[in-house]
């Protein structure tokens, strides 16, 4: 689970996660619930995020 | 003529009594709304419907009236503008979003106004919401 506050890096994030081919939750507070291969894709494009939870396996 | 998404048009029909009965058992209904995201013509020419801006607004009033939502990997599908015209194929790829709501009309009445604002916005003559009943395990 990771937190987008920025609106203009959301944005960014949605065509990203689009293009991902995978699904992918929100919820209130800006927050994401994404796969770990989409973590490595908004990465890839330096889009801006905290962390919130990561999954057990990557703790 | 498109135009940006205007979430506020759904202040009027949002209550806090729309957010789904979550961990009680009880039933609700979930609502796919499929958001044009690209037409592809039979020429290959192609036309960018929904933008970032509009998708993530979607997104952003979803998670305010109903707690959060989900969204789905692009469909795809081929389809006929003109039904008596053939040669008015195109190839469509959306973008479902998928939210739970309690199963009262209000919840109806929300998501018909969500498609007249997509409707509207995007320019296009039809935008498919479909609504599932469902029952939340508590």
């Amino acid at each position: 689970m990771l937190r987008i506050p920025d609106q203009e890096s959301r944005q960014r994030a949605t065509r990203v996660l689009i293009a991902t081919n995978e699904s992918w939750a929100r919820a209130d507070g800006n927050l994401f619930g994404v796969s770990t291969r989409q973590v490595e894709a908004l990465e890839a494009e330096a889009i801006a995020f905290e962390w919130v939870s990561k999954a057990p396996s990557d703790a | 003529m498109p135009r940006p998404f205007e979430p506020k048009s759904l202040d009027p029909y949002a209550s806090p009594d729309l957010r789904p009965p979550i961990g009680v058992g009880a039933a609700a209904w979930r609502y796919t709304v499929l958001i044009p995201f690209e037409e592809v013509s039979a020429t290959g020419s192609v036309t960018a419907l929904a933008t970032d801006a509009d998708l993530e607004a979607v997104g952003t009033v979803l998670c305010r009236h109903f707690g959060g939502l989900s969204v789905l990997p692009p469909i795809m599908g081929w389809g006929l503008r003109d039904p008596s015209d053939p040669a008015s194929i195109e190839f469509n790829k959306h973008i479902p979003h998928v939210a739970y709501a309690r199963a009262i009309k209000a919840a109806d009445a929300y998501f018909e106004k969500l498609q007249q604002e997509l409707q509207a916005c995007l320019d296009q003559g039809v935008v498919l919401v479909e609504r599932q009943e469902v029952f939340l395990v508590g």
